[in-house]
């Protein structure tokens, strides 16, 4: 192929997505549900083991930037039969989400959203396995994600989310949960108001 | 020729309608109710909700003493510079590997914003804070049977803060407090044959410590000066 037709075909194609990425499906985002359940993965960092989720989140938002954002996150056990760390390490988390552009089909976003795990470990004593009770710990926790709306009530979605914290319980060393989860998957969106015309905040 | 007189045509034109735009702006504004007046430039009353990250530095003068938590608050805002927070958070820390300890938190601070907000149009909006809080600290000895002791006390604490006005309605603030824990001291003792205990005096001085927190904040609605 010619390099001028290659150039023309790819001028036409960026222009074609660009328009479809610029396409709004909504007017504005203020009132809108998002809602999504998946199934992630994650890596522990310090005992740099895999883990994996099932995963339920939901987002409201206020306006069209901003929304506040929840998260409830249940771990399936990942240690061997005789390996000693983390055994169960379910959180909910609570936060709010700024998202960068307009209303359209292509939707980054970042989020703060602290946290409360019900954390678990085995551990060694002499040479008998032993379980920790279950232990409410603090989870410090950031989120990057993107959002690409198919219809109003459909997207799809990736998002990586940065953990951090620690758990005592009865152990004799602190166990770290610094931890960096990856989610991706199929989201619902549902109005539950629309917003008035009046209901902006403008300069005067 | 004709060509230069049109430009000058146009020049002169665009020069005689910029200013009769701006007058119709100002006409928009003027055309403004009342009610939605009193919105815009009266910033109290505003309520707002936040989730705040905590780290919690030279926990009882350790500088190795890092805990970490997490926290919620609300603010209401009862003028244009001066703001209130009230919060609980919780947070961890570990001492020496030996034992930790867990400190609850739940009071309030007002926040006087340094430079007008300009109703958060401005994009960087510092402020100055102090405050009060109940305070539950918990110190547990590592290990299964590990002893704990737990102390109930006050705490005063004051300091800066920043807000990043991302939009008028959502900020993104940093804040640094210093917090003093007035009452009984809760402490970790550490022996020569390695054994620790956990130790309490009464009324031994102040235990302080530095907290620096990162939350995201909305204003959800307002109290009064409502839109009518």
């Amino acid at each position: 192929m010619e390099p001028k037709k290659i150039i023309t075909t790819i001028t036409l194609l960026i222009m074609v997505l660009t328009q479809v990425n610029a396409q709004r499906v909504w007017e504005t985002r203020k009132g809108i549900f998002r809602s999504q359940g998946n199934l992630g993965g994650g890596y522990m960092i310090k005992q740099k083991t895999v883990s994996a989720y099932c995963n339920g989140e939901m987002e409201l938002f206020f306006d069209d930037r901003f929304a506040y954002t929840g998260a409830v996150c249940f771990s399936f056990l990942t240690l061997k039969k005789n390996q000693t760390g983390v055994k169960a390490n379910h959180a909910v988390f609570a936060g709010a989400n700024y998202h960068f552009l307009k209303p359209q089909r292509f939707d980054p976003y970042i989020g703060l959203t602290p946290g409360a795990g019900l954390v678990q470990a085995r551990y060694k004593e002499g040479e008998e396995l032993k379980n920790t009770p279950y232990t409410v710990v603090p989870l410090l926790s950031v989120q990057v994600g993107c959002n690409f709306y198919v219809a109003s009530f459909m997207h799809f979605f990736l998002k990586v989310q940065g953990v951090t914290g620690q758990m005592f319980s009865t152990l004799s060393t602190p166990q770290r949960l610094d931890e960096i989860k990856f989610m991706g998957g199929l989201g619902w969106n549902l109005r539950l108001w629309k917003p008035k015309v009046r209901d902006t905040w403008t300069k005067i | 020729m004709l060509m230069r007189h049109t430009i000058r045509q146009v020049v002169l034109s665009i020069t005689v309608l910029l200013p009769a735009l701006q007058l119709h702006a100002l006409g928009d504004n003027g055309r403004l109710r009342l009610g939605d007046r009193i919105f815009y430039e009266k910033q109290g009353g505003n309520v707002s909700l936040g989730m705040r990250n905590t780290i919690s530095f030279f926990n009882d003068g350790d500088p190795k003493g890092i805990g970490t938590g997490i926290g919620g608050h609300f603010r209401i805002q009862v003028a244009n510079r001066v703001n209130t927070e009230f919060y609980a958070d919780v947070f961890s820390s570990n001492i020496h590997n030996k034992a930790h300890r867990y400190d609850y938190h739940i009071g309030w601070s007002v926040m006087y914003y340094l430079i007008d907000p300009k109703a958060f149009e401005r994009k960087f909006t510092p402020y100055v804070l102090a405050g009060h809080c109940f305070d539950e600290t918990v110190i547990k000895i590592n290990g299964p049977n590990g002893k704990s002791g737990s102390r109930f006390s006050s705490e005063v604490q004051g300091g800066l803060g920043v807000s990043y006005n991302v939009t008028p309605k959502f900020d993104i603030s940093m804040t640094a407090q210093y917090g003093f824990h007035l009452g009984k001291e809760l402490d970790l003792e550490e022996h020569a044959d390695g054994t620790s205990t956990i130790e309490t005096q009464r009324n031994a001085g102040w235990q302080g410590h530095l907290m620096i927190s990162i939350s995201a904040n909305y204003k959800i609605f307002k109290l009064w000066n409502r839109k009518k």
